[in-house]
């Protein structure tokens, strides 16, 4: 039944082509005015509970002092021979090096090669930027990260992956972000990575439709919530080498295949039309 | 009508299941109910490497389900002239804009068009700034613009809006997200100049009352957690999600171990809270409808008042909404139904989900998301689901976009036919005994 509001609506109508325009603006004008309002709301009650609340200040776990090397020492991963944030290779060791403890694990403080009694061979440099507690690279998968981010969090991990999608700018110069999908078939997990525009140009091939992107080792630190990314899961590469080059593997045109589409559209089509037909039929 | 949703995603899995990318057929029916239904919760696998075509059918799935089949099929004139009058109200939408069916989804079409054109063009003019491709920042923005405007929640990578990195395209999307949230009669009121109507509207304030009581909740308990805590993974992160939540939209700029394991568990609930109510009604968003938690409240105002008034004294309690109307039996009655049937199969959802071995709380979210159409996923949802908790899902992504009445309408009709006799003689002693 029609009230007077309905009966209004009917009078003037609610499409009225000139005054669209018109509408539309009023329609942006209160759309913007509540979202405004909203998240002005939403911004105060925020504020609000966060000067009332006693949240602890989270940081990157990446600076904690030598005094945790020794527990470091005695972690599960395989040890790289040093890290080398300027891209030198370095040597791996030969098997597992469980137990070894900081002091004759890499030192944060030996910044001469060879100077630790791990490995004296030259060319085997340490990371200066590399403190005690990040000593241990911890070779993963991505899908690992997310399920063991918390304690992943703050360390420096070493990942594979295929580079899909785009290189996104950010607010730093020079850097951007880029997306690194696991290998594994059965995976689809990915994670955001930091670049530089260095580390980025290495990168020959993005991964979409037909295309296998460029297969990456990246390695940097992890971070579960990054404080200087308003809280994303990402990491920051120190250092980025290429495995494999992209490959390109174009679709070809198999006719045969659109087959069973073409009939189902014109299955579609008929349909449609015995549907009007019927009904024009039985007015 | 309610059959055509599940005939419709049938045929609409086919290409989703050709394209490779779905364990089994199960899986590309999942998808394409998720995508019809405007869930957006994705069993894909490697979606990174879709195709373009089944990335776009995806989302042409989501325009489709978010207007309306009736409403894309009048407005294309599949159903002839005056066709879909009475199928109109079958799918969920007892509103009609204006009075005219042809001309309230013609007008709804054009909403939705005009809309999504503005957010595509400013969202792909922020995509290429970012770096992207010129045909990748056309084609995201167009799709990330329906997926919004249809608060239904696909998105052409698996990193979902945190792919974008752009705090910008996250603004522009919630503000095309509030557009899609709000009724398409509230549209066309604002469309004609009258912007108070919005703000007299009971719905409309009761949304922003529940908001604000909510988000101080929210906000209370997510600052006390260890992570997300700070001001601005508080304000970009955590509100985006509420808002995601609330619009049952489903986007995400948080992972789902971020959701689980660093989001204090009153933070978790309360987003399961805000999709379980969901959005205003005859707008593209799911859930209970936050009119029906205003009616039943409203019915709460009424006994109250009835209690303290003399037994001859006759209490009316009205609401607003396009012109003041008194809150009825039948309209309470309505609502409590459908909360009634809501609450029971997020209750059977997630005990199923417990049953499949899942935690409780990642069940009861799932189970949340999945009859209101949310799509926020805590994990549950992922491509080797078991077989039963698919089907069940399945079964509350339909339901939940029918608003249950229809549903069981169409389940008491197939019963019928197969057990006429039965029913017949059900009608007649009902009969019988009201004679």
């Amino acid at each position: 039944m029609m009230n007077h509001r309905d009966t209004a609506y009917a009078q003037r109508g609610a499409c009225g082509g000139a005054s669209w325009s018109a509408g539309f603006a009023r329609e942006v004008k209160a759309s913007a005015t509540f979202a405004f309002a909203t998240c002005a709301l939403v911004g105060m009650l925020l504020m609000g509970a966060l000067t009332c609340a006693l949240a602890p200040a989270s940081a990157c776990a990446d600076e904690l002092g030598t005094a945790n090397a020794a527990q470091n020492a005695s972690a599960n991963g395989t040890v790289q021979g040093s890290a080398d944030a300027a891209g030198v290779p370095a040597e791996e060791q030969a098997g597992d090096v469980e137990g070894v403890s900081a002091a004759e694990a890499v030192s944060s403080d030996a910044e001469t090669p060879g100077a630790t009694s791990v490995d004296a061979s030259e060319g085997n440099y340490v990371d200066p930027a590399q403190t005690a507690d990040n000593s241990f690279i911890y070779d993963t998968s991505i899908a690992s990260l997310a399920q063991e981010a918390s304690f992943h969090d703050g360390r420096v991990v070493q990942i594979l992956g295929e580079v899909v999608g785009d290189r996104i700018s950010t607010d730093a110069p020079g850097h951007y972000w880029i997306t690194v999908e696991a290998e594994e078939s059965n995976d689809s997990s990915s994670i955001s990575v930091l670049v530089s525009e260095s580390q980025a140009e290495k990168i020959d091939t993005y991964g979409r439709y037909g295309v296998v992107g460029t297969r990456v080792q990246v390695r940097g630190v992890y971070h579960q919530a990054c404080d200087e990314h308003d809280g994303l899961a990402d990491i920051h590469a120190t250092s980025l080498e290429v495995s494999h080059p992209g490959v390109e593997m174009p679709d070809q045109f198999v006719l045969r295949e659109f087959l069973p589409g073409i009939v189902l559209v014109a299955v579609g089509i008929a349909l449609v039309v015995l549907f009007r037909i019927v009904r024009e039929r039985t007015r | 009508m309610g059959l055509a949703w599940i005939v419709l995603a049938l045929f609409a899995s086919i290409p989703l299941f050709l394209s490779g990318h779905y364990a089994d057929y199960l899986d590309a029916l999942f998808e394409a109910v998720s995508g019809l239904t405007t869930t957006g919760a994705s069993v894909v696998q490697d979606l990174d490497h879709l195709s373009y075509a089944d990335n776009m059918w995806r989302f042409v799935m989501h325009a489709i389900g978010g207007l309306g089949i009736i409403v894309v099929g009048v407005s294309l004139g599949l159903f002839g002239r005056g066709g879909g009058k009475g199928l109109f109200s079958s799918e969920g939408r007892s509103e009609h804009v204006v009075p005219n069916v042809v001309n309230t989804t013609r007008f709804i079409s054009r909403v939705a068009i005009t809309f999504v054109a503005i957010s595509t063009i400013v969202v792909g003019l922020l995509a290429l700034n970012a770096g992207m491709h010129f045909d990748r920042a056309l084609l995201h923005s167009l799709w990330v613009s329906v997926s919004a405007f249809m608060t239904a929640g696909f998105t052409p990578m698996s990193q979902s809006i945190m792919y974008y990195h752009s705090y910008a395209i996250e603004m522009v999307l919630l503000l095309v997200i509030f557009m899609g949230v709000i009724s398409f009669s509230l549209h066309a009121v604002i469309m004609r100049g009258e912007v108070s109507e919005l703000f007299h509207d009971t719905e409309f304030k009761f949304t922003l009352l529940w908001l604000f009581c909510i988000v101080a909740v929210f906000a209370a308990s997510a600052a006390g957690g260890e992570a997300l805590s700070d001001m601005p993974a508080l304000l970009r992160r955590s509100s985006f999600m509420v808002i995601s939540a609330f619009s049952t939209t489903g986007f995400m700029v948080v992972t789902p171990t971020q959701l689980t394991d660093m989001m204090t568990s009153g933070a978790f609930l309360i987003i399961a809270i805000l999709m379980a109510i969901g959005g205003l009604s005859g707008s593209t968003a799911g859930g209970i409808k936050v009119h029906r938690i205003a009616m039943i409240a409203k019915s709460i105002i009424m006994m109250v008042k009835e209690a303290n008034a003399p037994d001859s004294a006759r209490v009316v309690v009205s609401y607003y909404h396009l012109g003041r109307r008194p809150v009825s039996e039948a309209i309470v009655r309505e609502a409590t139904t459908v909360v009634s049937l809501y609450v029971i199969t997020f209750i059977v959802g997630a005990l199923i989900a417990i049953a499949h071995g899942y935690e409780a709380s990642q069940a009861i979210f799932d189970s949340i998301s999945m009859a209101s159409n949310g799509g926020l996923t805590s994990g549950v949802v992922a491509p080797g689901m078991p077989l039963t908790l698919k089907l069940f899902f399945i079964l509350e992504m339909w339901a939940g976009r029918l608003e249950f009445l229809t549903l069981m309408a169409l389940i008491a009709q197939v019963i019928a036919t197969i057990v006429p006799d039965r029913i017949a003689d059900m009608i007649n002693k009902d009969r019988k005994r009201r004679a």
